[in-house]
């Protein structure tokens, strides 16, 4: 489940991250990868079941 | 829990396997960024502290209200806090003072020393209300004489003792004299408790006149002496001079100097009813300043 506001996203039932980098962040999904780019991509918050990623989104691309 | 957060800076190559680990863990983080080449930084709830040190973490600092709490109940702060709060629980139950009211200093003085007697002092424990009403009681009979009114309370730390005067007790001298006008005047009010009053408001009297007089005629045409009590204002008339050399000040300027040194020699009992300026010039190397005032001003002395 996938939450996107202004400079905000909300990723609910995620498996791992995979890549954390300033511009980079991809996360692991049951069935699927969410590829995130921006800039200043930041993990706000953290959870056993949730990720909430902020920071200037340019583009993200599930596979 | 937005109170406090432990501040962890982590040097990884496998950031994945360490979220990984935190998932599994149930830790939450927040703010998690990447901030060089392997080393990231995040943050998380200083609850959750025993879970991150499993992780084997160290916790860079911390920050919050929450952080500052612990600092008091841990280490060197422990005996301070305890000490604080132990005095702030023990404190309220102890007299920290002995206030007692009462218009005769005298017995206000016996009623402390009494108090001493009755191991009633500073940095006792306080009083029970049935230990208030037996210390009532003892008081009332001790000094049944001196004492009308009585009231003991204790509010806060401060131990309230208030009474008056038994009437009785006070000791009231009644004096026979005839009281008389000490300057010439014009009455201005009469307020007399005992005694023959002689004048009436508006009367002018002449400074020895008899205003209150200890003489009263009986049906039977006997004099008898009476006591005599009561004040009696009046109108006065004064004219007052102040000057200063005209060295020192110029004309324009000594007007408000010399009204103000006029003033300070007024008798502090004394009201004024009317002030007027009577004259201001050079006399000789001189200003001076006359003014007249009335005054209403108690006139009545006791005859000598």
């Amino acid at each position: 489940m996938i939450y996107i506001q202004h400079n905000r996203i909300l990723i609910k039932y995620y498996q791992s991250i995979i890549t954390l980098e300033d511009c980079l962040l991809e996360i692991k999904m049951n069935d699927s990868i969410i590829k995130i780019m921006g800039q200043d991509l930041q993990i706000q918050y953290y959870s056993f079941d949730e990720i909430l990623v902020r920071g200037q989104l340019k583009q993200i691309i599930f596979t | 829990m937005k109170l406090g957060y432990d501040e962890i800076v982590v040097t990884t190559d496998h950031i994945d396997d360490l979220l990984l680990q935190m998932k599994e863990k149930h830790i939450s983080l927040y703010s998690l960024r990447k901030i060089d080449h392997q080393v990231y930084r995040f943050y998380t709830p200083i609850y959750q502290r025993h879970k991150v040190k499993a992780c084997h973490l160290s916790i860079k600092r911390s920050i919050g209200v929450f952080h500052y709490l612990l600092l008091l109940v841990k280490g060197d702060y422990l005996f301070l806090t305890l000490s604080f709060i132990l005095t702030l629980m023990i404190l309220p139950s102890f007299i920290l003072k002995i206030k007692i009211d009462g218009p005769n200093h005298q017995l206000n003085q016996r009623l402390s020393s009494y108090l001493d007697k009755q191991n009633i002092t500073i940095l006792k424990k306080q009083m029970s209300y049935s230990q208030i009403d037996h210390l009532y009681e003892l008081i009332k009979d001790d000094y049944l004489k001196e004492i009308d009114y009585l009231n003991i309370y204790q509010n806060g730390c401060v131990f309230h003792i208030r009474y008056s005067q038994a009437i009785t007790s006070q000791k009231v001298k009644e004096k026979y004299c005839n009281i008389v006008s000490k300057c010439d005047a014009i009455v201005q009010s009469i307020e007399v408790a005992q005694g023959n009053i002689l004048v009436k408001v508006n009367d002018y009297v002449k400074k020895g006149d008899i205003l209150i007089s200890n003489e009263i005629e009986s049906t039977d045409g006997k004099i008898q002496m009476i006591p005599t009590y009561g004040i009696i204002k009046g109108y006065t008339y004064h004219i007052y001079t102040s000057s200063i050399d005209l060295k020192r000040l110029k004309k324009e300027d000594g007007f408000s100097y010399l009204l103000f040194k006029t003033r300070m020699q007024i008798p502090a009992n004394a009201k004024i009813d009317k002030e007027k300026v009577l004259s201001y010039d050079i006399i000789g190397k001189k200003l001076v300043l006359k003014m007249y005032y009335v005054f209403i001003e108690e006139i009545s002395v006791e005859e000598k």
